[in-house]
C-alpha cells in the first residue's frame, strides 16, 4: 500500500487546480449567473494535457503534443475533476460526460474511422460531445427507452426525444440509445453516433436547473434523423452494456466531482472560522464549530479515499464498478453535506450569493441524482456485499 | 521487518507479507479463538491460555524489534493483526493493543538501555503490559491529573488513585503517569514503570463492563508507593509528550480493531440476510435491509482505507497525527453503526446471546469511548486543521516575498 501520489500525479493536480483557479475562479460567479461554459475551456484543457488521462496511450485524439501526457490513468482523471469542481462543478460534469461516458465507449467500441472522426477533435476540446440514454419516462430504467431507430436501406433512421442531456447544446456529437429491437427491451437498445448538425436533431430550451447553471443541459428532439450505417457504436443490441459501463466510469467522475466539492467547502469554512470572531475570539475555537470543522474534513477525506479507491481498481484491471458505486454514493451525499455545513459555518453571510458558497449546494445536489441515483448504487453495492460474504 | 512503501504512487493492494499476516491471524483467530469468545464474554473471564498462546507465537512482541527480541511488526502489520484479532474478540484485541502500544512501544521509543534490557524481554516473554493515565477526576483532560509522586532521594513516592486500567490486575509492567510538578497542567507530569511488586501498589476494584468483558479493568491505588527514579521513562516533566506521542499509535490500534468489530458484524449482518426468508423473499433482497447491508459495507470500506492511511503514515515515518485521529473517529463510529444495524437484521435473533451480534454491539460502544472520545478526536482534527492551515499560509506568504 501507499498513501502518496507519485509526482507525475501531484503535478497534474497542480496544474488542474492552477487551471481551475486563475481561468475559471475569475469568471464563475458570472457563468452562473447566465453564461454558457465557454467551448474555448475545452481547448485550453486539452493544451494542458488535463482533458483525457484516462484515454488509452497513443489512441487517436492523444497524439498531440501535450505536457504532462498520462494515459490509462483514470486517477489522473479524478484529480483533475476534483481541482476543477473546486471551482466549477459545472465544468466537471461536462468534462467527466465528454471524455468518460463519450470518449471511453468510443475507445472501447470504436471502428478505427469512428475513432479518428470523432476522437480526434473530440481530444482537442474542438468539439464537445454529449451523451443521449435518459428519456422522459425511462430514467432510472434505462432498458425501458422508447426512442426508436429504424432500418433504412444501409442506413437508420432515428425518431424520439431525450431529456436531461448535459451539453446538449453545444454538443458536436451526441452519444444517443435507441432500440432496434422494441420487443427485446433492453437487450434490443443500440448505440448510435449522432453528428451535432445531423438534419433532424432539434435542440429544445435550455433547462433551468436548480444548480449547475453553467452546464446546457436540455431536451434533444430527433425527428427522423437519418444516419449512415456507420453510425452505429458497437453491435446491434449491445446499447445498453455499453451505456452502462460508461456510467461505471462516469460514477468515479460524479465521485471525483463531489470530492471537490466537499475539499473546497473544508477550505473555506476553516478560513473562514479562522477569520471571523464572535465574542472575543476566533469562531473555530468554539467546540461547536470545531466538530463541524472536524466532520468536514473526515468527510472529505472518506470521499478522496473511496474515488481514489474505485479509480485505482480500473487501472489495475480489476472489477471497479461496486467500487464506482459507492465512491460515488458516499461522495455525493459528502458533498451535500458539506456544502450545508459551510453554509452553517458561515451563518447568515453563507446565504447571501456574493459569498459564493451556496452555489456549492446548489450544485452538489445533483451528485446524488445523475450517473445512476444513489438508491440505485446502494442496491448495487448490497449486491456487491451479498456476493462477497460466503 | 522490510517495510516495502517507499516507491511509486498511490496503490491501496496490501504487499504479499500482509496480506501473509492477515491470513495467519486470521486463520488463528478462527480456529483458536472463535469458539471461546462467547463465553470470556458471557463469564466475564479472562482468556489466560488464549493470551499465554498468542504470547508464544510474538503476539506479545509485535512492535519490539528483532534485534530487541520481539517480532518487530510495521505499523500496518500490526493494524491488521489487531483487526482481525478483533473480529473474533474485541477482549483480545484490546488486551494485545493496550499491551503493544501504550507499554511496549513507549519502552522501545524513550527507554533508556537498561529500561528496555530490563522491561522488554519480560514483556515479550509473556508478562502482560498496562498504561494508566486515567483518573476518577481526569479522563479526556489528562493534563489535569493529579496522582503525586514526590522525589525522595532515589525513589519517587507516589500517591493517588487511577482508573479504567485495562490489564490492571494481571500487568506485570504499567506505564503510569503522575504530577512531579506542582504547576498544573501537562508541564508536571511524568512517566514511570511501575510493577506490581512495588510496596504501596495495590489492584483496586474490578470494573463490571458492558463490553469487552474478557479483558479485566481495574482501579489502582497507589499508597506511599515507592519508584525507583532509574524507572522515570524519559524526561522528568515530559510525561504528558509520551502520553500524546503514545496515544497516536494507541489510536491507530483501537482504530484497527473497531474496524475488527465493524467487520465481524458486517458479515454476521449479510449472513443471516442470506439465510433467512420473509414473505417469501430472502431477507436482502428486501430494499430496506439491503440499504442497511450497503450501509455497512460502506463503512466498512471507509474505516479500513482510513486506518490503512494511518498506519502506512505511521509505519513509514511521516506525521499521522490528524490521520489517526481520523481513523479512530470514523472506525469507531462505523463498529457502532454496522453493529446496531446487525442486531436490527437479526430481529428478535440479534438481541439473544446464542447470536454473536448483541456482543459486537456491547463491544463496539467502547471503541467510541475510550483512547481519547470522538468528542475529543474532533478537536484534535480541528486543531490539526488549523496548524495546516496556518502551515500553508506561511508558505504562500513566503512564495509571495521570494
Amino acid at each position: 500500500m501507499r498513501f502518496e501520489h507519485s509526482p507525475e500525479h501531484e503535478a497534474m493536480r497542480r496544474d488542474a487546480r492552477a487551471f481551475a483557479d486563475t481561468v475559471l475562479r475569475p469568471v464563475i460567479a458570472e457563468l452562473d449567473d447566465a453564461g454558457d461554459l465557454p467551448r474555448a475551456h475545452f481547448a485550453e484543457l486539452a493544451r494542458r494535457g488535463l482533458l483525457a488521462p484516462h484515454w488509452p496511450q497513443g489512441a487517436p485524439g492523444t497524439d498531440h503534443e501535450l505536457p504532462l501526457r498520462k494515459a490509462n490513468d483514470t486517477l489522473a482523471f479524478a484529480l483533475v475533476l476534483e481541482e476543477i469542481a473546486r471551482v466549477s462543478p459545472a465544468h466537471a460534469i461536462a468534462l467527466s460526460v465528454h471524455s468518460s461516458l463519450v470518449g471511453l465507449s468510443l475507445h472501447a467500441h470504436g471502428t478505427p474511422a469512428q475513432k479518428e472522426r470523432w476522437l480526434t477533435p473530440m481530444g482537442k476540446g474542438e468539439i464537445v460531445a454529449a451523451f443521449a440514454l435518459t428519456e422522459r419516462d425511462a430514467g432510472t430504467d434505462a432498458g425501458a427507452l422508447t426512442m426508436l431507430a429504424e432500418r433504412a436501406g444501409d442506413d437508420w433512421v432515428l425518431t424520439g426525444e431525450k431529456v436531461m442531456v448535459t451539453s446538449g447544446g453545444p454538443a458536436g456529437l451526441v452519444l444517443a440509445f435507441a432500440s432496434t429491437d422494441p420487443a427485446a427491451g433492453g437487450k434490443g437498445v443500440t448505440a448510435f453516433l449522432v453528428p451535432g448538425d445531423a438534419r433532424g436533431l432539434t435542440r429544445g430550451p435550455r433547462d433551468r436547473t436548480m444548480g449547475l447553471r453553467p452546464s446546457d443541459q436540455r431536451a434533444l428532439g430527433f425527428d427522423h434523423v437519418r444516419l449512415p450505417g456507420d453510425a452505429r457504436l458497437g453491435g446491434e443490441g449491445q446499447g445498453l452494456k455499453i451505456a452502462l459501463a460508461a456510467l461505471n466510469v462516469g460514477r468515479i467522475g460524479v465521485a471525483a466531482q463531489a470530492t471537490g466539492i466537499a475539499a473546497e467547502m473544508v477550505e473555506r469554512a476553516v478560513a473562514y472560522g479562522r477569520a471571523r470572531t464572535q465574542f472575543g475570539q476566533e469562531i473555530r475555537r468554539f467546540g461547536a464549530v470545531g466538530e463541524l470543522l472536524a466532520n468536514l474534513a473526515l468527510d472529505r477525506d472518506v470521499a478522496r479515499l473511496l474515488t481514489h479507491e474505485a479509480a485505482l481498481a480500473r487501472d489495475q484491471g480489476e472489477d471497479f464498478a461496486p467500487l464506482a458505486a459507492r465512491a460515488k454514493w458516499a461522495a455525493s451525499e459528502i458533498a451535500v453535506r458539506a456544502a450545508d455545513a459551510c453554509i452553517q459555518v458561515h451563518g447568515g453571510w453563507g446565504y447571501d450569493v456574493a459569498t459564493g458558497i451556496e452555489r456549492y449546494a446548489r450544485d452538489a445536489r445533483a451528485t446524488t441524482l445523475y450517473e445512476g441515483t444513489n438508491e440505485i448504487q446502494k442496491l448495487l453495492v448490497a449486491r456487491h456485499a451479498v456476493a462477497e460474504v460466503a | 521487518m522490510s517495510f516495502d512503501g517507499e516507491a511509486g504512487g498511490m496503490d491501496f493492494r496490501p504487499t504479499d507479507e500482509h496480506a501473509q499476516i492477515r491470513a495467519m491471524v486470521r486463520e488463528l483467530c478462527d480456529t483458536e479463538f472463535a469458539p471461546h469468545a462467547a463465553r470470556w464474554d458471557q463469564e466475564a473471564e479472562y482468556p489466560a491460555a488464549a493470551m499465554a498462546q498468542l504470547a508464544e507465537l510474538g503476539f506479545f512482541g509485535l512492535l519490539v524489534p528483532e534485534e530487541l527480541g520481539g517480532v518487530g511488526y510495521d505499523a500496518m502489520a500490526y493494524a491488521i493483526a489487531l483487526e482481525e484479532l478483533a473480529r473474533v474478540s474485541a477482549a483480545l484485541s484490546v488486551m494485545i493493543s493496550v499491551h503493544n502500544s501504550v507499554c511496549a512501544w513507549p519502552i522501545v521509543k524513550f527507554g533508556t538501555e537498561a529500561q528496555r534490557a530490563r522491561f522488554l524481554p519480560l514483556l515479550v516473554g509473556g508478562t502482560l503490559g498496562a498504561f494508566s493515565l486515567s483518573e476518577p477526576d481526569a479522563g479526556s483532560d489528562a493534563a489535569s491529573l493529579s496522582c503525586a509522586a514526590k522525589k525522595d532521594g532515589d525513589t519517587y513516592v507516589l500517591n493517588g488513585t487511577k482508573n479504567w486500567v485495562t490489564n490492571g490486575a494481571q500487568a506485570g509492567v504499567i506505564l503510569l503517569f503522575a504530577r512531579t510538578g506542582p504547576e498544573k497542567g501537562p508541564a508536571g507530569v511524568t512517566a514511570f514503570l511501575v510493577t506490581p511488586d512495588l510496596p504501596g501498589f495495590q489492584v483496586g476494584k474490578h470494573e463490571d463492563k458492558m463490553g469487552i468483558r474478557g479483558s479485566v479493568t481495574t482501579e489502582l491505588a497507589l499508597t506511599d508507593c515507592r519508584v525507583p527514579a532509574a524507572n522515570v521513562l524519559g524526561v522528568v516533566g515530559e510525561g504528558y509528550r509520551i502520553a500524546m506521542s503514545t496515544l497516536d499509535g494507541g489510536r491507530v490500534g483501537i482504530a484497527a480493531q473497531a474496524l475488527g468489530i465493524a467487520r465481524a458484524a458486517y458479515e454476521a449482518g449479510v449472513r443471516h440476510a442470506k439465510t433467512r426468508s420473509t414473505f417469501g423473499k430472502k431477507l436482502y433482497e428486501h430494499q430496506p435491509v439491503a440499504f442497511m447491508i450497503a450501509e455497512m459495507e460502506k463503512r466498512v470500506a471507509a474505516a479500513r482505507l482510513l486506518v490503512a492511511r494511518a498506519s502506512w503514515l505511521r509505519a513509514t515515518g511521516r506525521p499521522h497525527t490528524i490521520e489517526a485521529s481520523m481513523a479512530k473517529l470514523y472506525a469507531s463510529e462505523a463498529a457502532t453503526f454496522c453493529a446496531h444495524r446487525a442486531v436490527q437484521i437479526h430481529g428478535g435473533y440479534g438481541y439473544v446471546k446464542e447470536y454473536p451480534v448483541e456482543r459486537y454491539y456491547r463491544d463496539a460502544r467502547i471503541t467510541e469511548i475510550y483512547e481519547g472520545a470522538s468528542e475529543i478526536q474532533r478537536i484534535v482534527i480541528s486543531r490539526e486543521l488549523m496548524k495546516q492551515a496556518e502551515a500553508a499560509e506561511a508558505a504562500h506568504t513566503q512564495e509571495a516575498t521570494r
